[in-house]
């Protein structure tokens, strides 16, 4: 963790604590202790000027130290007010999260943050939670320690709430306008009429739509909750006309009551309710509707995304690759391969043998572009492994189509074989790049960004996939061996050549498709297993040898999952599906598009 | 009338003597010392391999003779399965885990509030209880099913690739469809735990007369019998028993009463001398008795000697089951399965030789023409595919009593590449390769798992491979290869291929 | 020529040290998890740690039967994730291998599976896997976590913190479904009503949680609800990434998973799932010392992997990113287990055994076991809250329950 430098800087002699330990408590082990020493010696502080902590800084310290939770949880609610300084966020963050430490002696207890640069061992230095300074030894040198050696700082859950809580106000006044709507959303959850000056304060200066919408509902759901039934029918009424999902329960909860309580509340009350309640459900349908068309499209890219390079493979030149799911698994594990490269380094074993690569060790935007580099590294290596699989096997079976079908089976138990025993039986972690994780909401319904990236991703395979086969002299070629590879042989198409390239490209597809689909799926031995059908199933449905038929095939495949999805649940919705499959290729033999041929058994 | 090649009959009496009379015999009367025994347990493997043979012969009669690639023939075996399968859950009769009528998945699933009328029986399950309908359900449901999407898909000249893969979306679709626990066939544990076949030697409903004076009399314990009887029953359970039967509710009595008794009878023999001196024994039973029986024996005498002692309490019925672990049992099951084996082995012989083979083999060669000659190729086709469906039907059949378990994932579109594959590596459009196929691969199968645990998917993975590049015609095509090796010596791998070029009419096209 | 020869002395030699180390007496002792298919993802691991071990025991002189060492000499077999071959292996380890023990199955249908065929051949399985209980056979011991050790007390701390309404979601199979029935009957106790309990379920292999992660978006946008996840490992990824990306986190909707241990922890987004919680009887983050020794021995064995004193070549172990977990110490502990009673019989024979395995105490990574005589173990549960590491971090800490695998006993009919 970065700790900036103080903001207050007052000159004070510099500390130096000696403590003799012979018994540490839980957090760290004793020998690192034997004549420890802090000093505040920096360079910058043995120059001119010497930190002093900051109140917010020495309220924080003093909550972490306080035995009582209670306390702690009133010490945190003060500062409410310190989110201009971003170390008192760091440190609350790092509390909640389980990062905060205690140096612990006989006398003295000391909150700790451990930097967020590790050295070769994983050891960090660590910089004390009052004036940022490192923890240093008797001669002066920082202490390093490994976070796993280290117990964190305990937390209850009422603590964790609180300090969430505490930074949801800081978030309020974050530049950051979706950050602002989030923590407004969640603060007015909480209906507590202890925020509602944060609220109306945040109104005056909100420019941003969404964000005063939340601020609007935030205000109108806490006055909702007031004993006043004037205050209190106008704000229901004002969070139907918001259209405010998250007060629904709120407000039918409170229709109940009001139904049956009538002296209590009023009639007032259940006709704003009841109002209220209809306003807001008639949007959620719109948006229900909005929502599954989104999630339909989303799932439809993803299914052909996976299906486009088997629309090539099985398509175009007629061979039943059940590798193919293998050869998406290739370019997963060669994201997970380039991750590690970027990030920390990795390790994997070939043969028996462990082989350890060194990674560049980046961070923030270098580190996440891995997963653009990744995404060309698996279309070349996803490639070179077709490209293999074409010229020691496949070149052979052309003339027997079927029986492709067996030998890549036998291909893809030994791929699958191959991936245990390379990168171990367990899933790897493919991370999400920070521009792929998270969402944006319109009118409440949610477009996650690796959602989105997927729809575009599959746009953009589908027009390169396009350009290739009509606009390139290797596009006319390809369709030219793949209608009469004969025909094409004489007329002097190179077509071993042509097969062999098809053939590469379309398992590229498919490794970019499994390096794609890291984001939204685990990466594991098994990973082709699961595609596999749903691939065939839409290649088959949209028309062998149609790109344009698989295309318009995923996507009815896709939304008409997710419009059945909700009324019949996943399972029964899938078999739905499979069986209109079936019934739908009675009309359409061909499936949907069919390739003209003048050929009788073409 | 089939013609057989001298050679031919002479290879299959011999197999049929062999795996049907010497195996068997080896097993059960060569003693476990000797080298030429053969256990239990193996018999009961190759009596597995069987089952997948025959169901390779159904995949070959499809693929190899008629041209169509089934990816679903395994739904069919599994079909096959679940219809004896039920039957044999409910021959479990009260030995299950809650001792109840009905088998353990459904009390615990709650159906009996779900179907309260029957006791908690889902109503389609009751024909199942006799054994003849279950057999018949083992050939009507598969080929119902086959019936019903075959002709979908032939009327509509699905055909190639486009079949292999709607056939594979039809046993996906199932096997989701049987993972659901309420479709009421066990969800994803499917049905296990057969105790019996063809019957069950324990008490079932109705089969005690009086159940209040039953309990009563046994309660009171004035013979040595009832005094045994009663005190093997747990505690609790005695005294809820006192309790129904001082309520006059003879109903719930016999449920408790005939879960306890079951469990009884189960667990040991019941006769001692002294305890049944005021019986009069059948010599029949006597005999018995003399002979110290298990397994089945102990539990048909151990009902035998209820009976006798209780002539107007315990109703009368000869068990005329089996107890499916049984050794004997096992090795009935095995002869079963190599007899369906050379049956259907027979019937394809045959079916192949008729002139309605002939269309079979013209229909995978070149359909359009046969079309064009005048024949509804679509009947054709939907005979054969029904005929494979049953094939495969009273294989599964054979195979679930064997393994001891049916589940969803036997439904798997995998299992059914396997099945292909199995037909693919001993050779199609013959009948031997399947066989040898189906047997060779599970073989190899079996000992590499145990063998080289960690390695033997690339053993099969690599055999797969080498199979389809370098033995286009599989196993059986392995001696005309070779002699075509030996006469041109010096040939490569590849041109191992092309010396073996398969004629281009003789290629099932996609 | 000379390498060579020196080559085939070498060889001699291994074989005649192998010999001597055959001469001290060994036992035969089945493994049967999936090294292949669908499950090996989960299983490998069982079998790794199962081997280690294997390992410590011989090392630390093996089995002491009747005044002699006896050695352990694995027998790992692979299913391949396929249930009937399940029962045939099992079989071929009692029947052929004449194994005294197995150690075994991770799916209930596995365990269904080779049920009888333990049941005929009198052998014993332990069986280490968290289940939905409702079975109780006299050949097998379940060291594995009832529904009484898992389920329960994350739903009791669930509703301390006052979560009042509850959205199980799980994978369509048996498990999760009687964990679920379960569950239901005993919120309805707690007086939860219906209507704040939404059960859903998604079929193996799931990858599309869109629609499942909008329902729940709309189930906790009131507050007060939780996610009871009986998800089977690999499904939790896709399901765990669009949770994420829709905003939820364990603040506003905590998760409580019971498939993900440490060990799939691995193959998940950690960062994502900070402050969800786990209910399991062994956390990897457990400070004692004997789970230290566990956890570096384990560590340092990956990375070298033998079985001391018996000729048998272990392979596929991974060596990197390896933890432990739940199901791997009751996998050890059912080994250590067995070996007492072996012991304490004398004997390897299995009736014998199976008397003397009840009652039997063996103090573990994190706290003292007991068998019990209905075949479930006596063991302390812990509550954890994930942390960014992959690790958990207790926050509540039940001793010594005891586990029950019918569920009436603990709801009441």
């Amino acid at each position: 963790m970065h700790v900036p430098p103080p903001l207050c800087a007052k000159t004070q002699a510099p500390v130096k604590i000696n403590l003799q330990t012979r018994r540490v408590r839980r957090c760290v082990r004793a020998f690192f202790l034997a004549s420890l020493c802090l000093g505040l010696v920096d360079s910058r502080a043995a120059a001119a000027a010497i930190a002093t902590p900051s109140t917010n800084r020495t309220v924080l310290t003093e909550a972490v130290l306080a035995e009582d939770s209670d306390k702690q949880i009133e010490l945190v609610r003060k500062l409410v007010n310190a989110g201009s300084e971003s170390i008192v966020e760091q440190a609350l963050s790092a509390w909640r999260l389980g990062n905060l430490f205690l140096l612990e002696t006989n006398d003295t207890r000391i909150p700790f943050l451990l930097e967020a640069r590790t050295d070769g061992e994983g050891k960090a230095v660590a910089l004390r939670l009052l004036d940022g300074e490192a923890l240093k030894d008797a001669d002066g040198v920082p202490i390093k320690f490994s976070a796993a050696d280290l117990t964190p700082v305990d937390t209850t859950s009422k603590l964790r709430k609180a300090i969430k809580t505490t930074l949801d106000l800081f978030a309020l006044s974050s530049p950051n306008s979706k950050i602002r709507r989030d923590a407004v959303i969640k603060l007015g959850q909480e209906q507590d009429p202890e925020y509602l000056p944060h609220f109306e304060s945040r109104l005056q200066d909100e420019t941003v739509r969404e964000a005063r919408r939340a601020l609007h509902e935030a205000i109108s759901l806490t006055l909702a909750a007031s004993e006043d039934p004037v205050v209190r029918d106008s704000a229901v009424l004002r969070l139907g006309e918001l259209r405010s999902i998250t007060s629904l329960q709120f407000i039918k909860n409170l229709e109940k009551q009001a139904a049956a309580n009538p002296g209590k509340f009023g009639e007032g009350t259940l006709s704003a309710t009841r109002a209220a309640a209809q306003r807001i459900e008639t949007y959620i349908a719109f948006g229900n509707l909005f929502g599954t068309a989104f999630r339909g499209v989303s799932l439809s890219a993803v299914i052909l995304v996976a299906a486009l390079g088997l629309a090539i493979t099985f398509g175009l030149m007629n061979i039943i690759n059940m590798a193919h799911g293998e050869i998406m698994a290739v370019g997963a594990y060669t994201a997970f391969v380039v991750q590690g490269l970027f990030g920390g380094g990795l390790l994997f074993s070939v043969f028996g043998k462990t082989v350890s690569l060194k990674g560049m060790g980046w961070t923030g935007g270098w580190f996440d572009a891995y997963f653009i580099v990744a995404l060309a590294v698996s279309f070349v290596t996803a490639g070179l492994a077709g490209l293999a699989l074409e010229r020691t096997i496949l070149r052979f079976l052309y003339r027997r189509p079927l029986e492709s079908l067996l030998a890549t089976w036998g291909v893809s138990l030994i791929l699958q074989q191959i991936f245990r025993h390379t990168f171990g039986s367990a899933n790897v972690q493919v991370s999400s790049p920070s521009f792929l994780s998270g969402s944006f909401v319109v009118h409440d319904v949610l477009f996650a960004y690796n959602r989105l990236f997927i729809v575009g991703f599959a746009l953009f395979v589908v027009f390169l996939t396009w350009l290739l086969l009509s606009k390139t002299s290797l596009g006319l070629q390809i369709r030219a061996v793949m209608q009469n590879r004969a025909m094409a042989s004489c007329i002097g198409v190179r077509t071993e050549r042509v097969n062999m390239m098809t053939f590469a490209f379309g398992s590229g597809l498919a490794g970019m498709a499994g390096a794609c689909l890291s984001q939204i799926a685990n990466v594991g031995p098994s990973l082709g297993q699961r595609y596999i059908i749903d691939c065939f199933m839409v290649v088959v449905l949209g028309g062998v040898g149609n790109l344009v038929g698989t295309v318009s095939a995923a996507v009815g495949v896709g939304v008409t999952d997710q419009i059945l999805q909700p009324w019949l649940g996943a399972v029964l919705g899938k078999i739905t599906v499979l069986a209109a499959i079936i019934l739908f290729l009675q009309w359409r033999p061909n499936g949907l598009f069919v390739t003209r041929s003048r050929s009788l058994e073409g | 009338m089939i013609k057989f090649s001298k050679l031919e009959l002479l290879a299959v009496a011999l197999a049929a003597f062999v795996g049907l009379v010497v195996l068997p015999c080896l097993n059960a009367f060569v003693p476990p010392s000797s080298g030429f025994h053969v256990t239990t347990f193996s018999l009961s493997l190759y009596g597995k391999y069987l089952t997948y043979a025959v169901l390779a012969l159904g995949v070959n009669l499809l693929w190899g003779y008629t041209g169509l690639l089934s990816l679903g023939q395994c739904l069919f075996f599994s079909l096959g399965g679940y219809c004896l399968g039920m039957n044999m859950m409910m021959n479990i009769s009260r030995l299950g885990q809650y001792h109840e009528a009905i088998p353990d998945f459904m009390v615990f699933l709650e159906f009996p509030a779900r179907y309260p009328e029957t006791g908690g029986l889902p109503p389609h399950w009751m024909p199942f209880k006799h054994f003849w309908f279950a057999g018949l359900m083992v050939v009507l449901v598969p080929a119902a099913v086959a019936a019903l999407f075959g002709w979908l898909a032939f009327r509509s000249r699905i055909k190639g690739v486009y079949f292999s893969i709607l056939s594979q979306a039809l046993t996906y679709a199932a096997c989701l469809m049987f993972f659901r626990n309420d479709f009421t066939f066990g969800g994803n544990n499917g049905l296990t735990d057969f105790k019996f076949l063809l019957g069950t030697p324990s008490l079932e409903a109705g089969e005690i007369a009086r159940p209040a004076d039953f309990i009563a009399k046994l309660s009171e314990g004035r013979d040595g019998v009832s005094k045994h009887l009663w005190s093997q029953i747990p505690e609790p359970s005695q005294k809820r028993l006192k309790e129904l039967a001082d309520a006059n509710q003879g109903a719930a009595g016999e449920v408790l009463l005939g879960a306890e008794l079951n469990k009884i009878l189960a667990t040991g023999l019941i006769y001692e001398e002294r305890r049944f001196s005021e019986v009069a024994l059948a010599p029949e039973i006597k005999r018995r008795l003399g002979q110290n029986p298990r397994d089945t024996g102990m539990l048909n005498l151990n009902r035998d000697l209820l009976e006798s002692a209780f002539p107007q309490d315990v109703a009368r019925k000869r068990f005329q089951g089996f107890v499916v672990n049984d050794p004997a049992t096992k090795r009935a099951l095995y002869i079963c399965s190599g007899a369906l084996l050379l049956l259907t082995y027979l019937f394809c012989r045959w079916l192949t030789s008729t002139k309605f083979g002939l269309i079979q083999r013209a229909v995978r060669d070149s359909e359009n023409r046969v079309l064009f000659s005048g024949y509804a190729t679509a009947s054709f086709k939907l005979f054969v595919f029904v005929t494979a469906a049953v094939i495969a039907g009273l294989g599964g059949a054979l195979f679930v009593p064997q393994v001891g378990i049916i589940n969803p994932s036997e439904m798997g579109a995998d299992k059914s590449i396997e099945a292909v594959i199995w037909v693919a590596v001993g050779g199609r459009g013959n009948l031997l390769g399947p066989i040898l196929g189906a047997i060779g691969v599970n073989s190899l199968k079996s000992y590499a798992t145990h063998s080289f645990a960690e390695q033997w998917p690339y053993i099969l993975g690599g055999l797969f491979v080498f199979v389809t590049l370098f033995m286009p015609k599989g196993l059986v095509g392995l001696p005309s290869q070779i002699r075509a090796f030996w006469s041109k010596p010096g040939s490569t791998a590849a041109d191992a291929e092309s010396a073996a070029p398969l004629k281009p009419g003789k290629t099932a096209r996609l | 020529m000379k390498t060579r020869l020196n080559k085939i002395f070498a060889t001699i030699a291994a074989i005649g040290l192998a010999c001597v180390a055959h001469a001290a007496e060994t036992v035969k002792v089945g493994v049967l998890h999936s090294l292949s298919g669908t499950m090996a993802i989960s299983e490998t691991s069982l079998k790794d740690v199962l081997l280690f071990t294997f390992d410590e025991i011989n090392k630390s002189g093996g089995i002491k039967v009747g005044g002699k060492s006896v050695l352990i000499e694995p027998v790992v077999v692979d299913p391949a994730s396929n249930w009937p071959l399940f029962a045939e292996k099992a079989e071929q380890l009692l029947v052929k291998d004449k194994v005294a023990a197995v150690f075994g199955c991770w799916t209930s249908v596995s365990r269904k599976s080779c049920l009888p065929v333990f049941e005929k051949e009198n052998g014993l399985l332990f069986y280490p896997v968290q289940y939905e209980g409702e079975e109780l056979s006299k050949n097998i011991f379940y060291t594995a976590e009832a529904v009484n050790q898992q389920a329960i007390p994350p739903v009791d701390y669930m509703l301390a913190e006052g979560k009042k309404k509850f959205y199980l979601l799980g994978s369509d199979y048996v498990y999760p479904r009687t964990t679920n029935k379960i569950l239901k009957k005993y919120l309805k106790m707690k007086g939860i009503p219906d209507s704040d309990i939404e059960e859903i379920y998604t079929p193996f292999g799931h990858t599309d949680y869109q629609t499942i992660v909008a329902s729940i978006k709309s189930f906790s946008a009131g507050g007060k609800a939780c996610i009871i996840s009986t998800l089977n490992g690999d499904t939790n990824v896709p399901f765990f990434k669009e949770f994420a990306n829709a905003g939820l986190t364990s603040e506003n909707c905590p998760v409580v998973s019971f498939s993900i241990s440490e060990d799939e922890f691995r193959g998940l987004p950690a960062k994502q799932l900070v402050g969800h919680l786990g209910c399991w009887t062994y956390f990897m983050s457990i400070k004692t010392p004997e789970n230290t020794k566990f956890v570096n021995d384990f560590l340092k064995w990956v990375k070298a992997p033998v079985v001391t004193g018996v000729s048998y070549n272990v392979s596929g172990v991974d060596p990197k990113g390896r933890v432990t977990c739940s199901p791997m110490n009751l996998s050890r502990m059912g080994v250590y287990l067995w070996k007492q009673a072996v012991e304490k019989a004398g004997t390897f024979n299995v009736d014998k055994v199976r008397t003397a395995l009840i009652g039997q105490k063996f103090k573990g990574p994190v706290g003292e076991v007991v068998m019990q005589a209905n075949h479930h173990l006596v063991n302390n549960v812990f509550i954890g809250e994930t942390l960014a590491s992959g690790q958990f971090k207790v926050i509540k800490t039940f001793n010594a329950v005891a586990g029950e695998p019918f569920s009436d006993k603990f709801l009441g009919k």
